[in-house]
């Protein structure tokens, strides 16, 4: 290949890279009639093929394949469409559509949305509004997604480019990758615990007992760890009480 | 030692072709069924005589108590009222859970079978046998106030017991009994 060639597929591999690291946002459809001088190819058609299925289900398997004066480029494109044909075409131009297609329809639908310019068209652009913000990759500045996140956080930025505020694990992870760590939110220290001298005898909160399980052959297949004894014992505690004596 | 959990399943087979009621515990094999009332209006008709069935009603149930403890040695407030609470329940006398107040150390006796005054005797007798002999201790009882649906009962030695009885049938509240008696002990 020569080195035209590999540089325009670089340039649109790398075009594919940079939209599947876009947020998946609705599409605006692209308007592709002011675009399209070439016929598609049969192929690029398959996956549109349920669609005609659906709508004509009467009809025989033979009339599934695409039709004819669709795909013919001999007369103009314009007169010869018919209309459900032009209201399917856009479909077939939608960004999301062609990111799911293997490299080999791509090529063949990017070439009927672009013809093949270096630089990007700007009524792709000016349709795609959520994506303006993520600068489109030309032939002489071909660069890695992550060179860019690099670039975006050494500017100063928070979350990488093309991701929401709640892509926190993304974030996270591509802030690890760049080397650098993101903002933490301020951690107010706790306030030291007051240390309290108890006095058991002269103690008059109040404490309740209900009748609860013992914890012994409940926590003991659960855990292996020794189980703390009771903090007093109800002799103990009875103990106590029966010494009290009246006033007078 | 390990708590042996006193077994609750077909505890109770009421036996209506027969007019009979079978508890399948240890201790009893055959019971009779009475509404709380007319166990009330019983004690109430013995007067003072009531101290040997309330202790005769106490050895049993400490019994099953202790047979639900299975030896556990100087066991916490909680294992003792699930004891007795379960005891309790298993004759329809209601249950019972421990609170402290200070040092003063008070039974709650939830859903008892009647809480007038006429039952009060009955109740710090039983009670005070039931933890004296579960614990070994030697206690006495004394209501210490009524609510609705239960009584307080203080566990101390005779004479504050004697104190908390004489303030609470004067009408002053559990809660200042207490203060007053640790407020003495303090002194």
């Amino acid at each position: 290949m020569s080195s035209e060639v590999i540089a325009r597929l670089e340039t649109l591999l790398d075009r594919v890279v940079t939209r599947r690291a876009q947020p998946r946002v609705a599409p605006a459809p692209v308007i592709v009639a002011a675009t399209a001088p070439k016929p598609i190819a049969p192929e690029a058609l398959r996956p549109e093929a349920p669609r005609f299925e659906a709508r004509r289900p009467e009809g025989p398997v033979e009339a599934r394949k695409p039709e004819a004066p669709v795909e013919k480029p001999a007369a103009p494109a314009a007169e010869l469409r018919k209309p459900e044909a032009a209201v399917e075409r856009p479909s077939l131009a939608e960004p999301r559509a062609f990111l799911e297609l293997p490299v080999e329809p791509t090529l063949v639908a990017r070439r009927a949305i672009e013809p093949l310019s270096t630089a990007p068209d700007p009524a792709a652009e000016s349709s795609q509004a959520p994506q303006k913000s993520v600068p489109l990759p030309g032939p002489a500045r071909v660069s890695r997604p992550d060179d860019r996140i690099a670039a975006s956080f050494a500017a100063g930025a928070s979350v990488s480019p093309g991701l929401g505020e709640d892509d926190a694990d993304h974030v996270e992870t591509l802030a690890f990758r760049v080397g650098r760590a993101l903002p933490r939110p301020l951690q107010v220290p706790a306030p030291p615990l007051p240390v309290v001298t108890r006095d058991e005898s002269g103690e008059r909160r109040s404490e309740r007992f209900s009748p609860a399980l013992p914890a012994t052959p409940v926590a003991a297949p659960v855990s292996a760890a020794p189980v703390a004894p009771a903090a007093a014992s109800l002799r103990s505690l009875l103990q106590r009480s029966v010494a009290l004596r009246p006033r007078g | 030692m390990a708590t042996r959990l006193h077994p609750l399943a077909s505890a109770v087979t009421v036996d209506l072709s027969h007019g009979r009621i079978e508890l399948q515990t240890p201790s009893l094999a055959r019971a009779v069924a009475v509404p709380a009332a007319w166990l009330a209006r019983a004690v109430a008709a013995l007067g003072d005589g009531v101290d040997p069935l309330a202790k005769s009603l106490a050895e049993s149930i400490a019994k099953d108590a202790a047979i639900i403890l299975d030896g556990t040695n100087d066991p916490a407030p909680e294992e003792v009222a699930y004891a007795i609470a379960l005891a309790f329940g298993q004759r329809g006398l209601g249950i019972a859970a421990f609170e402290r107040f200070g040092d003063a150390l008070t039974l709650l006796w939830n859903f008892p079978p009647a809480t007038d005054a006429s039952f009060h005797r009955f109740a710090a007798t039983l009670v005070g046998q039931v933890v004296t002999d579960v614990t070994g201790v030697p206690t006495q009882a004394a209501v210490l106030s009524t609510q609705s649906d239960g009584l307080t009962l203080f566990l101390g030695a005779a004479a504050a017991c004697a104190f908390v009885r004489e303030r609470a049938n004067r009408g002053e509240a559990g809660p200042q009994i207490l203060a007053t008696l640790l407020g003495g002990a303090s002194a």
